[in-house]
């Protein structure tokens, strides 16, 4: 579980989030929709302990993210903004780095790294250096390696951005497939349509700020719309910055 | 924890050194220092020897005016040669190095016992005429003095009452090192050069280069503290300086001994090995600071290129000093063993003489040295557990 309370953060005198909070709740996708430059990138990485807000705090699975950062991280699997990957090593030794880092070696690690390359269908790739890979392929190593600890918690900061159809069918299967198997999924994105199809919670922000939330339901209900993307679009004032 | 560290020591390892370039550069850049100096050193200095050594070519105008100096010069392994009719001309082109004219009125002086004019002719802005000029000019004193030596005899006169002063130069220091002391007093900036040079390359790639590949924050989301991180790369970049350092100072010392070389630079090596690794020992420390600055400097910069124009500010003044020191002749002082670089540059210089190794001074020149290096690590360490690491940029 996920849990934001009254998050803020400002980078000069830009104030990129102003307030927010929310939970994203065990076993559920939990949909962060914005638009671009609403704040969304902030409150993920206040969430992953790069960021320092300003005020509020963020849990993992009740721990306080900046009084226990590397306790939370354990409990973590983040697919961030920034995803570069080491040029000289494989799709694997990409992957078993993570692993190492997270203490795990040995036949455990090599299963877990083998059956994330089964998962994401990246045999073809494993054990090519990186250096050269498409976004799509790329997008693949980040989200193996993180999840080579099988964490919790999961949290993809605009999982789609660059793919092209099929892979981006392909992820949408696996964020799927992460909440068949009990994970707590937080992902972030501008495209409704995605977040509409995905999500059994949404967190609507605009301009650093949670303008709703709840189920596909209960949005469809808050603002009269059937239409569940004419509701976010009521919500947010805007079509500008979504997809 | 250790096995943390070496965890990402030896990813760092494997995925810089198998950046075949950037290694090959980071070698080349330190190994050619050693050759280069031997190189023009040496060929300096064989120049110099073979001028004072070999047979004197000698253009003359007026060699009939004076038998007796010809066949004095000759005996002293002085070929004399007719000089051109244009001998300003030859001079001024570099044909000639030198020309030594006996004037019209030579002989006549010369039987009156008269100071007999001799010119000697040359380019003062040609610096390789330096050598046969001197030698020319030392000659003829020396057949002045024979003569003078003669004509005091021959009235009667003891030729030791006009050498009133009898003058001896003693050396004091405890060995004499000769030319090669001179090419040894450039092993700090061997080993400098190298120290601030070796890791370059890995120190940015691992730190700037990371960052402008978008690799930095991704890392940083393990769930390890962050010290384990600059500690892990510091590691890394320490041990490929410390090899490309020691690769650099065992080139010199090669350089030096084999016997080819040493013919061809007319240079002898004669020193205690024991010397030397003392030598070596007094100045790794540098290494230590050398990284840990790179370290400091690579993670602040916005980007790769700044990175670089940094650093490299900072091998300049890394090695600079000691490249004076080794040329200029500058006394030591007490303060100076406060200075990192400038310290270990007369504690090797004074090892280097045989004299015996002033203990404090080297305590006072390893901790300063070895403080600098942990307190750059140490800014390295607060940056990276700062939210400004994943801003920067």
């Amino acid at each position: 579980m996920i849990q934001v309370t009254n998050l803020s953060k400002a980078f000069g005198s830009v104030q990129a989030v102003k307030d927010v909070s929310f939970t994203a709740p065990n076993g559920r996708i939990t949909g962060l929709l914005g638009p671009n430059g609403a704040g969304k990138s902030t409150t993920m990485r206040m969430i992953t302990g790069i960021l320092d807000p300003d005020s509020g705090t963020a849990h993992i699975d009740d721990i306080h993210v900046q009084k226990n950062r590397v306790a939370a991280q354990k409990r973590l699997g983040t697919l961030p903004d920034k995803r570069g990957l080491y040029q000289r090593l494989t799709s694997r030794e990409n992957i078993a780095y993570y692993g190492h880092l997270h203490g795990l070696s040995g036949a455990k690690l090599d299963g877990r790294v083998n059956y994330l390359i089964n998962l994401l269908d990246m045999n073809d790739i494993a054990d090519r250096v990186t250096e050269g890979f498409s976004t799509g392929q790329k997008v693949k190593v980040a989200i193996a390696r993180s999840l080579v600890h099988d964490p919790p918690n999961i949290l993809l900061d605009e999982p789609t951005m660059g793919l092209d159809v099929m892979s981006t069918r392909t992820m949408r299967g696996i964020i799927r497939q992460l909440r068949e198997e009990g994970h707590t999924v937080l992902f972030s994105s501008h495209i409704m349509q995605e977040v509409a199809s995905l999500c059994d919670n949404i967190v609507i922000i605009a301009d650093g700020l949670v303008v709703a939330q709840g189920s596909p339901d209960e949005l469809r209900k808050q603002t009269n719309e059937a239409d569940l993307e004419d509701a976010f679009v009521a919500v947010i004032g805007t079509e500008e910055g979504l997809e | 924890m250790l096995s943390t560290i070496w965890v990402i020591t030896r990813k760092e390892m494997i995925d810089n050194l198998r950046d075949r370039r950037s290694v090959f550069n980071a070698l080349l850049s330190v190994l050619l220092n050693p050759i280069l100096y031997v190189v023009l050193f040496g060929f300096l200095n064989s120049a110099f020897s073979e001028q004072a050594e070999q047979t004197l070519e000698l253009h003359v105008i007026g060699a009939e005016n004076a038998p007796n100096l010809i066949a004095f010069l000759a005996q002293q392994n002085v070929e004399i040669l007719p000089a051109p009719d244009n001998p300003e001309q030859g001079l001024l082109s570099g044909e000639l190095d030198v020309v030594l004219v006996i004037e019209e009125g030579y002989a006549e002086a010369f039987t009156a016992g008269e100071p007999a004019p001799v010119q000697v002719m040359r380019d003062g802005s040609n610096d390789g005429s330096t050598v046969l000029v001197r030698r020319t000019e030392q000659l003829l004193e020396a057949y002045g003095q024979r003569t003078a030596v003669l004509r005091l005899l021959a009235r009667g006169v003891s030729p030791t009452l006009v050498r009133p002063l009898q003058v001896a130069a003693v050396d004091v220091s405890s060995q004499e090192l000769g030319a090669a002391g001179t090419l040894l007093d450039l092993l700090p900036v061997i080993m400098f050069t190298a120290a601030f040079l070796g890791g370059f390359y890995m120190v940015i790639d691992m730190t700037a280069g990371e960052r402008e590949r978008e690799s930095l924050e991704p890392l940083l989301l393990n769930p390890i503290p962050r010290w384990m991180f600059v500690i892990g790369k510091y590691i890394t970049a320490l041990a490929f300086t410390i090899v490309a350092t020691f690769l650099a100072t065992g080139l010199f010392l090669f350089l030096l001994g084999v016997p080819f070389i040493q013919d061809l630079t007319q240079l002898q090596l004669n020193i205690a090995p024991g010397r030397v690794v003392t030598a070596v020992l007094i100045i790794t420390p540098v290494i230590f600071m050398a990284v840990a600055l790179q370290m400091l400097i690579a993670s602040y910069a916005r980007n790769v290129k700044e990175a670089q124009t940094y650093t490299q500010i900072l091998s300049l003044a890394g090695f600079m000093p000691a490249l004076f020191l080794a040329v200029l002749p500058i006394k030591s002082a007490a303060w100076m063993n406060f200075v990192p670089t400038i310290g270990q540059v007369f504690l090797v210089g004074q090892v280097m003489r045989g004299d015996p190794l002033p203990v404090a001074d080297v305590t006072i020149s390893v901790v300063v040295t070895m403080l600098v290096a942990v307190i750059a690590l140490a800014a390295s360490i607060r940056l990276y557990n700062r939210e400004q690491i994943a801003l920067i940029g």
